[in-house]
């Protein structure tokens, strides 16, 4: 009976304000209200929403809302109001959705990058559709990373997003990427605890990281300082271009001190024939291992005779200066210091004596031994003749 | 006691050498070398003989007519 009542009501007022419904203004906001059930055309069908809910209260985000003028509650005025515009369209509602901006970009445009380098976009708020010109785009947010490989040289890279109705154009300089040149021990070779590793590359490179030790950069050249651990080294370094790996075996550490093999003259050596180290114009000392350092040949009071020294390889060598010839019944000293490549030293000190000219003791000769023990000599004689027997 | 000629030998061992010919032992070295009496002394240096004395003297004076005759370096 109550629903017979409110359609009468309804249809006495739909007829009552038909007349005058075309001259209320219309507003699209009250046109979307009236719409009570959204379907674009305000009918009978919303008159009926605003009945059926005659009296009630409904909340702000009921849906369907029949409370047409959003004073609380569904009465007479919302009746009126949908019945004022009864028959007519209702737009649908104009969305205004901002496109996201551009905000900035890391690198910033006009750089250098590297060929593998990241470039990072931020907008004010989360792009869609988004694609580039060159590399890979990853949104997350309101950040785009777009990464390469970039292929080196200029770089305009074009940014697009919003259903292609945006555009951003950066451009960059992407470098040459460095080149590895060389290694100094070559690849599989044996370092000692403590040497030196040099990387050339053709350019100086970035970012550069090992595994191994530190990296120290001057230019093309990175070197790596040990101390390194003994055994199989597996070197991995890195540049901003890439990376490479090397091994090396790392020998124990040297400890042991350069020893004195053999040479021209041995410590403690008596009757050294000087003459024969003259004609040979040098003396020669040999070690068990290459050294560096320093040789001298002295008089036993310590005063250099002046002989030129020098220690090459494994070899020490004294050479004679003319004027400087070793002398008979004198006493050397080969006196100096030598170091081998981990730093272990010895020192030298090795005393000779030289013979005398002749034995000292008179020597018998006959007419068979006479032309080469006396016409032979190489030093003055003196022949006495005796009578024995 | 040592001989003088032997002592002179020692001493000297780093300036000249000193040698002995019994003259049984050296009639061929006599026929190119001869001597009057013994002891006679002769000094040979390079190969060829550059002095010659004789007769029974003191060591110094055996020397200094030694060193007389020999070229020193």
């Amino acid at each position: 009976m109550k629903r017979l009542i409110c359609l009468l009501l309804i249809l006495s007022l739909a007829m009552l304000v038909l007349t005058v419904s075309y001259a209320q203004d219309t507003d699209p906001d009250t046109l979307w209200a009236a719409d009570v059930n959204t379907d674009g055309v305000i009918n009978i069908l919303d008159l009926t929403l605003v009945a059926s809910h005659f009296g009630e209260t409904p909340t702000a985000d009921q849906s369907p809302n029949p409370d047409v003028n959003g004073d609380g509650s569904v009465n007479i005025l919302d009746l009126t109001l949908v019945a004022s515009h009864f028959g007519k369209t209702v737009p649908p509602p104009v969305v205004f959705v901002r496109t996201p901006l551009f905000l900035r970009a890391d690198p910033a445009a006009n750089s250098q990058l590297d060929v593998n380098d990241a470039i990072t976009v931020t907008f004010d708020k989360t792009p869609e559709d988004v694609t580039v010109s060159t590399g890979v785009a990853i949104v997350d947010d309101k950040i785009v990373t777009i990464t390469g490989p970039f292929t080196a040289g200029p770089l305009a890279l074009t940014i697009t997003w919003s259903d292609g109705t945006q555009t951003q154009t950066l451009t960059y300089t992407v470098k040459q990427p460095v080149a590895f040149v060389g290694v100094d021990p070559t690849i599989d070779s044996e370092l000692t605890v403590n040497d030196t590793i040099t990387f050339t590359f053709d350019s100086p490179p970035d970012h550069v990281t090992v595994n191994v030790g530190d990296a120290t950069i001057d230019g093309k050249i990175v070197t790596i300082q040990g101390p390194f651990t003994p055994g199989p080294l597996n070197l991995k370094i890195t540049w901003n271009d890439g990376s490479l790996t090397f091994t090396y075996t790392v020998a124990e550490p040297d400890t042991d001190a350069p020893d004195i093999t053999s040479g021209t003259v041995s410590n403690g050596a008596k009757d050294v024939d000087p003459k024969a180290i003259n004609s040979n114009l040098r003396i020669e000392i040999e070690f068990s291992e290459a050294v560096s350092g320093n040789i001298a040949l002295q008089t036993a009071a310590g005063v250099d005779i002046g002989w030129l020294g020098r220690v090459e390889g494994n070899k020490g060598i004294l050479e004679l200066v003319k004027g400087k010839e070793l002398g008979n019944e004198i006493t050397y000293v080969i006196a100096g210091k030598v170091e081998d490549a981990a730093g272990n030293s010895t020192d030298i000190s090795i005393t000779f004596t030289t013979a005398s000219k002749t034995s000292g003791i008179p020597i018998e000769v006959t007419d068979a031994t006479f032309d080469s023990v006396v016409l032979g000599s190489e030093v003055p004689i003196v022949l006495e003749y005796i009578k024995d027997g | 006691m040592v001989p003088v000629v032997a002592e002179i030998a020692l001493e000297n061992r780093n300036t000249f050498a000193v040698a002995k010919l019994n003259i049984k032992d050296g009639r061929q070295t006599l026929r190119k070398y001869p001597i009057r009496q013994t002891p006679t002394y002769m000094v040979f240096q390079d190969g060829k003989r550059v002095g010659s004395f004789a007769g029974v003297m003191p060591k110094a004076q055996i020397l200094q007519k030694i060193l007389s005759v020999i070229d020193v370096e």
